[in-house]
Formats: structure tokens, C-alpha cells, sequence
């Protein structure tokens, strides 16, 4: 339950649907191609997550591709919110998802794409099947995606079995990648997203006060069975000069829960002989609060609020992520194919504004990738 | 649904307004073509960074998923 809200978005990233296929959009892999990565995070907050990826990327003829991706999710955590809502101590959790995808190109231009993930851990289980289409239009300067995604998640209970929830989503994307010149390439995209059905979590509990009684009482949280969100993001990447890079976006959500976030981020990279980049990222994140999040809930006329929630996410967030990437081909020049060795090293603060049981964490994550 | 429509609009007209562009030749997409100017020149690590900022943060979505490309295949 604590992973499933990742559940989908590692593997999209890893299997070509996500951000890093963003050159590569409209074509397929003509050689075998092996990716491994592994992740680490670690906070203040004593909890440490370890996540092996590994994907493959197999051409079956000319003009269709296909390839399978594995995450697993290894947790430890002692965590306030974690040890005091979801179990009476340290927690040992796995999780493990499996994508699966195909890509068929049709002509020179256009390439469509179907994809299968399923997401298993011990109280939760996801599936999402995404389809989409991507075209090349202008003599290839401009690039237009279109994506689906339907999900369907099954919430349960590690101490009580008998807890069965369900939900279901629809996202629906569409991304404009315009060349504007031989240095600057312009994206756009928006999104619409969903979701129906149980959106809280079964583990926490909601205190409320009573104004008669200097007592607390505690009430199963509750939040709207529906929520529809849209976000957009705008971005420019720009090559200064011969070696150096520079990428800068906006992002802008909103959601019918009264929610609005804003992100931006910057990237500077710098190319070095050999095939090596190096590179920095800035990142910064506000969020307002939902509408119906309150720091506290009393009782009116002795019943509880119809909405309640004590989800940290839910309340005013702020966060703020930097990181050095680095990734650098290894081997001989003379062998045409050589691995590219990743590595990177970031360092995030998040502040949970009404959240008093846990203002903040600071966490580190470490990566170290390979793909040949 | 007036921000979805508003989205939809703004991304149409950018749609129209990109589109009269100068056409980038072939030959001159050298530096468009860079690792350096992929959407995610470090896939394993944003994706990780992403992976923990959907749990700790409460909106997700756009994060430039279908976005890319550059004609330089």
C-alpha cells in the first residue's frame, strides 16, 4: 500500500513511454538493447528503499519491437507515519512489478505502442494498460503523441484480510514536440486524468475532537470516491554552444479537490570528449491543500465530517530536489557497441506544512545504471 | 473542466504557432541530436527521483510522458 502510488510510473520511464524516450518517440530499437539500474534512497526518517530495475528491448522484425521490464522494491522502514498507522513496528515490504510492451511502426513516420504493467505487493495490487500513437509531421519537426491509459487497482489490508477495495483510472495525454531551430526544441503537453472508486488508505486513522470531552476519537479517513485532475507542462531545450546544454520547465496541476501545484526545474549539461555527460538538475515544488484538509476535525452535532483525511500529501507540500548526473560510455573505442556506465547522486526536501507529526524529511537517492 | 479546455486550446494554438517555425534541415540537426538534448538525458535517474516525488508529493501526471523527438532518426 505504501508503494502503490509508484507503481506505474518507474517502469512507463524505464519502458519508453516516460521521459526517457524522448528522442526516441517515433522509432524502434534495431539491436538487442539491456538496461540495469539500482536505486537507492535513504532519509531521516529511517526509512531505505532498494530498487534493481532491469529491462530488454528485443527487435522482432524491421517495423515491430518488443520489450519486458522488471522493478522490485525492496523497503525498510521505521518510520512515524509508517510504524504508527500501518503496522506496530519496523516494516519489512516487497514489491514487484513486471511491464510488458510491444511497438509496431506503421509507414516511415507514425508508430504505435500497447503496454502491459501489473504491480503485486502484499496488500495491493495494480494493472495499467496503456495505448498510444506518435507521428512525425512537418518533414519530422514537429511530433505529436497520443496516449491512454487504463488502470485498474486492488487495495487490501496486511492485518485484515478481509479488507477489499477497488478503484479504476483513465488518463488520456496528448505531447507537441516542435524543432524551432537548429538549437531549440519546444514541448507541450496536457493531460486529463479520472479517478473513480476508494482513494484512501486503509490503514489511517483520522482523530477527531469533541468539543464536550478533552478526548480524542479516531474515525476511519474518507475522501471523495471521484477525482478529476489536469496538468500541463511546458518546456525548452536549448544547446549552447557546442558542448553545453540547458533544459527548463513549468508544470501546472489542478484537480476538482481544490488542489493546484506548480513545479519547475532547470538542467545544465556539459558534453565531454568520448561520449561522457555531466550534468545538474534543480527542481522546486508548491502545492496547495485540498479543499476539504484540515490541520484538525471536530465533531459537529456529535457526528464527524463527511471528508476527512489525514494524508500529509494532501495538506500544503513544498519540496525541493537537486542532483548530479553523470553517464559515460566504458571500453575500448575500437568495439562498435560499448555499455554506458549512469550514475547519479541527488539530495531532496520535502516540508508537509500540516502535517505537525512529521514537518519534513530530507532524503538522498543514489543510482547506478548500465545499458548496453 | 475550463482548465482542461483551456490546456487543450493553449496547446492548439501553440500547435498552429510552432508549426509556422522555420523547417530544420536534416544537416542542421547535429546539436538537436545531442544525448545532452533528450527529454531525460539520465532516464535511471530522473525516474527514480520521480518514483519517490509521486509518494511524497499530491499531484502527478504531465511530466513530459509522449513528449519528445527531434526528426534526427
Amino acid at each position: 500500500m505504501r508503494l502503490q502510488l509508484i507503481a506505474v510510473s518507474m517502469v512507463i520511464g524505464l519502458c519508453g513511454a516516460g521521459p526517457g524516450a524522448a528522442v526516441a518517440q517515433a522509432q524502434l530499437d534495431d539491436e538487442v538493447r539491456v538496461e540495469g539500474s539500482v536505486g537507492v534512497y535513504t532519509d531521516d526518517d529511517h526509512v531505505s528503499v532498494i530498487t534493481p530495475t532491469a529491462r530488454a528491448a528485443v527487435p522482432v522484425t524491421d517495423d515491430l519491437g518488443v520489450d519486458v521490464a522488471l522493478v522490485v522494491d525492496v523497503v525498510s522502514a521505521a518510520s512515524v507515519d509508517v510504524v504508527t498507522q500501518a503496522s506496530p513496528g519496523p516494516v519489512e515490504d516487497q514489491r514487484v512489478e513486471l511491464g510488458l510492451g510491444a511497438r509496431q511502426r506503421l509507414g516511415r513516420l507514425t508508430t504505435v505502442r500497447l503496454r502491459a504493467i501489473g504491480s503485486r505487493e502484499n496488500d495491493f495490487g495494480g494493472l495499467r494498460l496503456t495505448g498510444g500513437v506518435t507521428t512525425e509531421l512537418a518533414e519530422r519537426n514537429t511530433v505529436v503523441d497520443l496516449g491512454y491509459t487504463l488502470g485498474a487497482d486492488r487495495i487490501g489490508h496486511r492485518m485484515d484480510p478481509s479488507v477489499d477495495h477497488r478503484r479504476s483510472s483513465h488518463r488520456v495525454a496528448l505531447a507537441l514536440t516542435q524543432v524551432v531551430d537548429p538549437r531549440t526544441i519546444v514541448d507541450l503537453v496536457v493531460e486529463g486524468q479520472l479517478i473513480d472508486g476508494y482513494q484512501a488508505s486503509p490503514y489511517r486513522r483520522v482523530p477527531l475532537v469533541d468539543p464536550a470531552t478533552p478526548e480524542l476519537m479516531w474515525v476511519d479517513e474518507r475522501v471523495p470516491e471521484q477525482r478529476r485532475a489536469a496538468a500541463g507542462l511546458g518546456r525548452v531545450r536549448r544547446a549552447l554552444g557546442v558542448r553545453w546544454f540547458t533544459h527548463a520547465d513549468y508544470r501546472f496541476y489542478a484537480d476538482d479537490w481544490g488542489m493546484t501545484s506548480h513545479t519547475a526545474s532547470v538542467t545544465a549539461s556539459r558534453s565531454f570528449p568520448r561520449g561522457t555527460l555531466l550534468g545538474v538538475t534543480g527542481r522546486g515544488y508548491l502545492q496547495s491543500a485540498a479543499d476539504f484538509h484540515e490541520p484538525e476535525y471536530r465533531l459537529v452535532g456529535g457526528e464527524a465530517p463527511a471528508l476527512r483525511t489525514r494524508d500529509r500529501t494532501l495538506g500544503r507540500v513544498r519540496s525541493v530536489y537537486g542532483t548530479v548526473s553523470l553517464s559515460a560510455p566504458v571500453g575500448a573505442d575500437r568495439f562498435e557497441r560499448r555499455p554506458t556506465l549512469t550514475l547519479g547522486l541527488g539530495i531532496m526536501r520535502f516540508w508537509w506544512l500540516d502535517y505537525p507529526a512529521q514537518a519534513g524529511r530530507t532524503a538522498a537517492i543514489i543510482t547506478v545504471g548500465a545499458a548496453f | 473542466m475550463q482548465m482542461r479546455r483551456a490546456l487543450i486550446g493553449a496547446i492548439v494554438a501553440a500547435a498552429v504557432g510552432l508549426s509556422a517555425c522555420a523547417r530544420v534541415k536534416p544537416h542542421q540537426r547535429e546539436h538537436l541530436a545531442h544525448p545532452g538534448m533528450q527529454g531525460a538525458p539520465w532516464p535511471a535517474v530522473s525516474g527514480g527521483a520521480e518514483h519517490v516525488q509521486d509518494v511524497r508529493e499530491g499531484s502527478g501526471g504531465a511530466t513530459g510522458d509522449g513528449a519528445g523527438g527531434c526528426g534526427c532518426n
